[in-house]
């Protein structure tokens, strides 16, 4: 049986992992926690063999066993914030399953409840959990019925009743079939997808949809039909709209974060640098400008609900693997106010022609950077210049553009078309890098310190941030580790809304750490990289698209990127001049940075021992009531139900109902084919009792079954628990 | 105090009811206990096969008092009692009687045989021949026999009293599962407790013979009798009952160990014998205990094991049914 136990928490472990599909990064964490639980558990069923044998009180032992699985569940509870869904499932089925095998034989109630729980807590967990993990949920669903009909049968086994009893073999079987169903149910049958990807493609001549700007045929389709002109967005080339040469990714923030606030005028006075200067005296064009400045004091977005609006929801799809990042500006320097781009702009031509293929000069070589993806961009109604590719391209081909001189490079170091917007329609073919998390962490240990360059920069940085960013990373050694407990702590201390705002007259980054705790990307994105830079890492704020695997749209199997995809992150230096993107946004989970286990551990134990200080008084009153509750719950379920028969004045068959639950309580319950009358005959309830209760019981004649009557108190008050007990 | 009074169990009242139906049964019990020493277990069923109408099955040893107890409860009933001794010569006309040519009628006439008694006491009944046992069959379960075409109505308190001797196998016919059927119960009377045996035998000294010692009177009427059996056929059985008989009759049917389960007569003669055991404890309901407490008898006499195995058997039967328990009023 032990072996069995162990080969099923194995199983579980090993299906886990076989449905997140990566079982080519080896050795896996799981595998691993599987080989340690396995120990852990023989260990501690050995040593709790030893200790069950020396508490005699099973009290005393109840109260150990549900204090260590607390301590053991609390920090996986917390883990929830941290997103791999997943691992947190595996976790408490580990924990779950090592405690069931702990109790062992002695504890067959209560491991019938621990069960019961997890199974409820993995059912509440599944709203919360994203389409692509279900499958995982429902493998450790299955895992733990087939736990529960192991113990069944281990149960029946040694209690003799053989009725009950299920076969191990017969229990796997079914757990596998079930698991192999509903695997191959989610591989064969997807779901239909809502998510309106043809909306951009195909113009409709409106009618029908019930809106009544679809009526008007214009205006639904996409902007495919812009002109060549950078200025006109019309429907026809002639139709030059005078106030559309913004830059696109500028409407879009507009469109998601609301319009800059004005800053009062007096509010704040910053010395300009030198070219500052003379940037405000040469005038640039302003929809180049436009996407080179971010004000993080913002009103709330206004839907604009005139007709012309209602342009595509998209403005560019992606295929490829998820979640993606697409980097669309970047930030430098912040003033307390907003985040700018000073990067001088480069002249040369970043790219060459080498096999079809558009292959940028400054190819990625960071040793981090180990896998390869494949990206499929179209590009919708996107304006602007900067190529909406993921980071670290190896080369890519945009439409049939095969002449290098078309390409050059965004201040911010990203690919951007040289001569004209991108167009409509174009599909961006992209093979780029990516980066893997353990590389990363044996290669680039140590980030360069460089104080004087701008990405140190902390000017409007408030005092309270440094101080919390020292505080949040004492103890922890200099590189991934530290910015990674920086970041986390980050997340934990507040809670993202993508719709809060801040009031007027609030610094939007004090209130997000100091004040309501609560807001946006960019407001998250902004004290991570003021945080990381008092520390001496060099940090920017990057913008651009995210693309969420929960919007995939199964039939084209393509994310449609709109508005409400903008996002905002942060890049980090590493040593050979790579940026390496990192999610400081609690809920963005896949460019957080790659964590060894161990740390990871530890971080939740901490979590979880912060959370228990936080909520200690109530915390500490709950556990009493509920401990108490246990120790009492004998006394108390006895006081109700003598409360309940005083209530109903003593009814005979009530009192006897409730003098067979003392007795149930004490230990001694009737047993089935035991006659009532007998049996309360034995436990030494007065013969008057007895008769009136059989007459009650078994004559149909009428039913004047005695209310009030004497011996149903008398009785009620003699037998009590500890009377019954000791009879 | 009132609400008390008002409240009262069921047997007093019952009994304050019929006070002179209990005084009769007491005075049956008394004289039974007075002719069978300590064996008081033993002479509550008899009085409740009695009650019961049901025929009884003694099955002990010789010399334990199988005959003095059916002697003592004919006396005690005032009935006709008659005995019949088989042995494997014996023919169904000794039972039941036959027709003789009368030469001054010139006609057959009917003469009726031991079988046209209120209580029959049939005596090592295994040692008569199967023909012979069949001719208790119809006179047992119809209370009538048909001689030479003819039907003949017995007595309506019929009651049978057959005893066998489980220790003799030799010259022994064993009674047919047919025949068993119609017996309410069998009951081993066994030794009596050496304090007994001491009272019988100190009793025992004075009297010469049987006519010297004081001889049962009778304390009842037949047709009191036949009352009181009206009075214990309408003694209530309520529904949750009647299933606990149907589940036990089916456990007894599903059970391994038993070659031939309950049959439905052997259901009814149940259900009238723990009505019988529930008027003479003085109710005017059945309960499960007076189910469970005829259990063994009745089942005895039909499951068709040795005694031992009986009562093992008969626990095991009443253990694996559970006991109906209406907990709402």
């Amino acid at each position: 049986m032990t072996i069995a136990s162990a080969l099923a928490i194995f199983a579980a472990v090993l299906a886990m992992q076989l449905s997140r599909g990566s079982l080519a990064v080896s050795p896996t964490p799981f595998l691993l926690v599987g080989l340690l639980a396995c120990g852990v558990i023989l260990l501690l069923r050995m040593l709790f063999g030893r200790l069950r044998r020396r508490i005699a009180s099973p009290r005393i032992l109840a109260g150990l066993v549900v204090a260590a699985a607390l301590g053991t569940l609390l920090p996986i509870v917390h883990w929830t914030g941290m997103p791999p869904v997943e691992e947190l499932l595996a976790g408490s089925l580990v924990s779950i399953a090592s405690w069931m095998w702990i109790l062992g034989n002695d504890a067959r109630r209560t491991h019938g409840w621990i069960v019961g729980v997890s199974l409820v807590t993995c059912l509440l967990l599944l709203p919360g959990v994203d389409f692509t993990h279900r499958t995982p949920v429902v493998a450790s669903a299955v895992s733990c019925v087939v736990f529960w009909l192991v113990c069944d049968r281990r149960r029946s086994a040694a209690g003799g009743d053989g009725s009950r009893a299920v076969d191990l073999p017969w229990a796997v079987g079914l757990a596998l079939v079930a698991a192999t169903g509903v695997i191959g149910a989610e591989r064969l049958v997807k779901p239909t997808d809502l998510n309106p990807s043809y909306a951009g493609w195909i113009s409709s001549s409106g009618g029908g949809s019930g809106s009544e700007f679809s009526r008007r045929g214009v205006g639904d389709g996409p902007d495919e039909l812009t002109s060549a002109s950078a200025n006109s967005v019309g429907f026809d080339q002639g139709d030059v709209f005078s106030d559309s040469n913004l830059d696109s990714l500028y409407d879009l923030w507009i469109e998601n974060y609301g319009e800059p606030m004005p800053a009062s005028r007096f509010q704040k006075s910053v010395a300009l640098l030198a070219e500052e200067v003379r940037e405000a005296v040469k005038t640039d064009r302003e929809n180049l400008r436009a996407g080179r400045r971010f004000e993080i004091r913002r009103e709330t977005p206004r839907r604009r609900e005139t007709p012309d609006s209602t342009d595509a929801a998209a403005r560019l799809w992606i295929r490829g693997p998820l979640p993606a990042y697409l980097p669309m500006a970047t930030f430098d320097r912040f003033d307390g106010d907003s985040w700018t781009n000073t990067e001088p702009r480069q002249a040369s031509i970043p790219v060459r022609l080498i096999d079809d293929w558009m292959e940028p000069l400054d190819r990625p070589i960071s040793p981090a950077l180990l896998g390869l993806a494949t990206y499929e961009v179209r590009i919708g109604s996107l304006g602007g210049r900067v190529l909406p590719m993921p980071k670290h391209v190896s080369r890519f081909r945009l439409g049939q553009v095969r002449q290098p001189d078309f390409f050059a490079l965004d201040p911010g170091g990203l690919l951007a078309l040289s001569r004209r917007d991108l167009p409509p329609g174009a599909v961006l073919d992209v093979e780029c890098k990516t980066l893997s998390g353990s590389a990363l962490f044996g290669v680039e240990v140590a980030l360069p310190i460089h104080t004087h360059s701008r990405f140190h920069d902390t000017t409007g940085m408030p005092t309270e941030l440094s101080s919390l960013a020292e505080r949040w990373s004492a103890g922890h050694p200099r590189g991934w580790l530290q910015v990674e407990q920086v970041l986390h702590r980050l997340r934990e201390s507040a809670s993202f809304d993508p719709s809060h705002r801040t009031p007027p007259g609030v610094d939007p980054l004090l209130d997000l750490t100091h004040g309501s705790r609560t807001g946006t990307d960019y407001q998250f994105a902004t004290v991570a990289a003021l945080m990381l830079r008092s520390l001496s890492y060099p940090a920017r704020v990057v913008s651009g698209f995210y693309a969420d695997p929960s919007k995939l749209d199964h039939r084209s199997g393509s994310v449609p990127l709109g508005s409400d995809a903008l996002h905002f992150w942060i890049e980090l230096r590493l040593a050979d001049g790579t940026w390496v993107a990192v999610d400081p946004t609690p809920g963005f989970p896949m460019l957080s940075l790659p964590v060894p286990l161990t740390h990871r551990l530890l971080q939740a134990w901490n979590s979880g021992i912060r959370w228990v200080s936080r909520h200690g008084a109530w915390l500490l009153a709950v556990m009493s009531l509920a401990g108490l509750g246990v120790l009492f719950r004998k006394q108390l379920v006895d006081v109700a139900i003598t409360a309940a028969c005083r209530l109903r004045g003593y009814p005979l068959v009530t009192v006897a109902r409730a003098i067979e639950t003392r007795a149930r309580l004490a230990g001694r319950p009737r047993r089935p084919h035991q006659p009532l009358g007998t049996w309360f005959g034995s436990l030494g309830a007065s013969p008057g009792f007895v008769a009136g209760l059989n007459q009650a019981m078994y004559s149909d004649e009428p039913r004047r079954v005695a209310r009030a009557s004497h011996d149903a108190r008398d009785t009620l008050e003699r037998l009590t628990v500890n009377r019954i007990k000791q009879s | 105090m009132d609400t008390t009074e008002h409240h009262l169990p069921s047997a007093i009242e019952s009994c304050s009811r019929e006070p002179e139906h209990m005084q009769a049964v007491a005075s049956i019990r008394r004289t039974l206990n007075a002719a069978l020493r300590g064996k008081e277990d033993v002479v509550e069923h008899v009085l409740s096969c009695l009650l019961a109408r049901g025929h009884l099955l003694i099955e002990d040893l010789p010399g334990l008092g199988k005959t003095t107890l059916a002697k003592a409860l004919a006396a005690s009933v005032g009935g006709r009692f008659c005995r019949i001794q088989c042995t494997p010569d014996l023919l169904p006309g000794d039972i039941t009687g036959f027709s003789v040519f009368n030469q001054k009628t010139r006609e057959f006439e009917f003469l009726p045989g031991p079988v046209f008694a209120d209580i029959l006491l049939v005596d090592e009944i295994n040692r008569a021949t199967p023909r012979t046992q069949s001719a208790l069959l119809e006179a047992m379960a119809e209370q009538q026999v048909t001689v030479d075409n003819v039907q003949h109505k017995l007595s309506s308190e019929f009651f049978v009293i057959a005893t066998q001797n489980p220790a003799d196998h030799h010259g022994t016919y064993p009674l047919p599962d047919a025949q068993l059927d119609r017996f309410a119960m069998k009951l081993h009377i066994g030794y009596p407790t050496p304090e007994h045996e001491m009272r019988i035998l100190e009793a025992a000294v004075g009297p010469c013979c049987d006519e010297d010692s004081p001889q049962p009177q009778a304390v009842v009427h037949p047709r009191e009798l036949h009352h009181l059996q009206q009075h214990v056929a309408a003694v209530e059985v309520s529904q949750p009952l009647r299933s606990y008989l149907v589940n036990l009759a089916s456990a007894t049917r599903a059970h391994q160990h038993v070659r031939l389960g309950l049959s439905p007569r052997g259901l009814l003669i149940w259900q009238r014998v723990a009505q019988a055991h529930a008027f003479l404890s003085g109710r005017h309901f059945v309960i499960p205990e007076d189910v469970r407490a005829v259990a063994v008898p009745v089942l005895g006499v039909r499951l068709n094991t040795n005694p031992q195995q009986t009562t093992s058997l008969v626990d095991e039967i009443l253990s694996s049914v559970a006991v109906p328990v209406r907990w709402s009023s």
